[in-house]
């Protein structure tokens, strides 16, 4: 059975703990950036790749909706679902989850492929390509979930 | 939110804009692309609302005489132009619409030299800090919401707010 990608498990550190005495909000970006950086070894495009200093990746968007708080000395998991794959850039949605189990946040980001030459957005090689393909036909079979695409309104 | 509660960081409103204080780009928010990490812009839209939240009432004080907090419910950034050390940058805070228990505010993260380097759109929510629930607003707070949004409603919306996520084929 397919299952979206787990990253390894996060702790918070204490200077990300705000005045409300929870997780800040800015942080909760750091820890999906890093589910991001692992789940992109899957296709080719961790340090390895991006170390040789000719390509990389750079964030386009990203938007964080915020389910539940955080407190310190929780630990949490960062899943990955591709969504959309083009020959540039690619869309993918993830979930922080509680090692209680419970969903804290969800994420949802457009990740470009950067030739540092320019910098400028770059076609991907065809293996990393095959690879970001052969992901999104497998996390395919995979419900997208409902808030993905919404747009951003207050409820009245 | 982190709400700085230094009377001094005050806001003033440029070519329709109501802009914050300078911020800098700290030397370990730079990752392996050597410029800023697309984290940190968020600690800059959070640190660069402060003016704004102050602005509403939204301070250390509301939340210590009030039992009431604001807490962010959506976040979105939108990533243009690649920050590095050394860069200042401001931050707008515009509101979009006010309901009766959050509210709708889009900010652009502004280059000293006059480029938009970031934007982002939120959706902040008002909480009893207590109960840990959304609770409406106080009369005073929705009263000073919506005397910002009528001010705010006299600029241009930008044209991003709203859109839906994805990728060019």
């Amino acid at each position: 059975m397919t299952e979206p990608y787990l990253s390894p498990p996060m702790e918070l550190q204490p200077d990300w703990i705000d005045q409300n005495g929870h997780l800040n909000m800015a942080y909760y970006g750091v820890l999906f950036d890093m589910g991001v950086d692992e789940a992109a070894r899957m296709f080719g495009l961790g340090w390895d790749y991006t170390s040789k200093g000719t390509h990389t990746t750079y964030s386009a968007e990203f938007r964080i909706r915020y389910v539940r708080e955080l407190h310190l000395g929780s630990t949490v998991r960062a899943s990955f679902r591709l969504l959309d794959v083009g020959p540039k850039a690619y869309h993918f949605c993830q979930e922080l989850i509680h090692s209680e189990g419970w969903v804290a946040a969800t994420g949802e980001g457009i990740s470009l492929h950067i030739d540092q030459s320019g910098p400028k957005v770059a076609p991907y090689p065809a293996e990393v390509k095959a690879k970001l393909d052969e992901v999104l036909a497998q996390h395919a079979a995979l419900p997208v979930p409902d808030w993905v695409g919404a747009p951003m309104r207050i409820r009245k | 939110m982190t709400h700085d509660p230094q009377p001094s960081l005050t806001g003033e409103v440029i070519e329709n804009r109501y802009l914050g204080v300078e911020m800098e780009i700290r030397p370990e928010w730079i990752d392996f692309n050597g410029h800023l990490n697309m984290a940190y812009y968020g600690v800059l839209f959070d640190t660069g609302s402060n003016h704004g939240f102050r602005a509403l009432g939204f301070g250390a004080d509301y939340r210590e005489s009030h039992g009431f907090t604001t807490m962010t419910a959506d976040f979105r950034i939108r990533y243009l132009r690649e920050l590095h050390l050394g860069d200042v940058v401001r931050c707008s805070f515009r509101v979009v619409k006010v309901g009766t228990r959050a509210f709708h505010y889009c900010q652009e993260l502004i280059h000293r030299d006059g480029w938009i380097s970031a934007t982002a759109e939120t959706v902040n929510l008002h909480v009893d800090m207590k109960a840990r629930r959304v609770a409406p607003y106080t009369e005073a707070r929705k009263l000073a919401l919506q005397a910002m949004a009528a001010e705010h409603a006299k600029w241009p919306l930008p044209d991003w707010v709203g859109l839906p996520l994805g990728v060019r084929s």
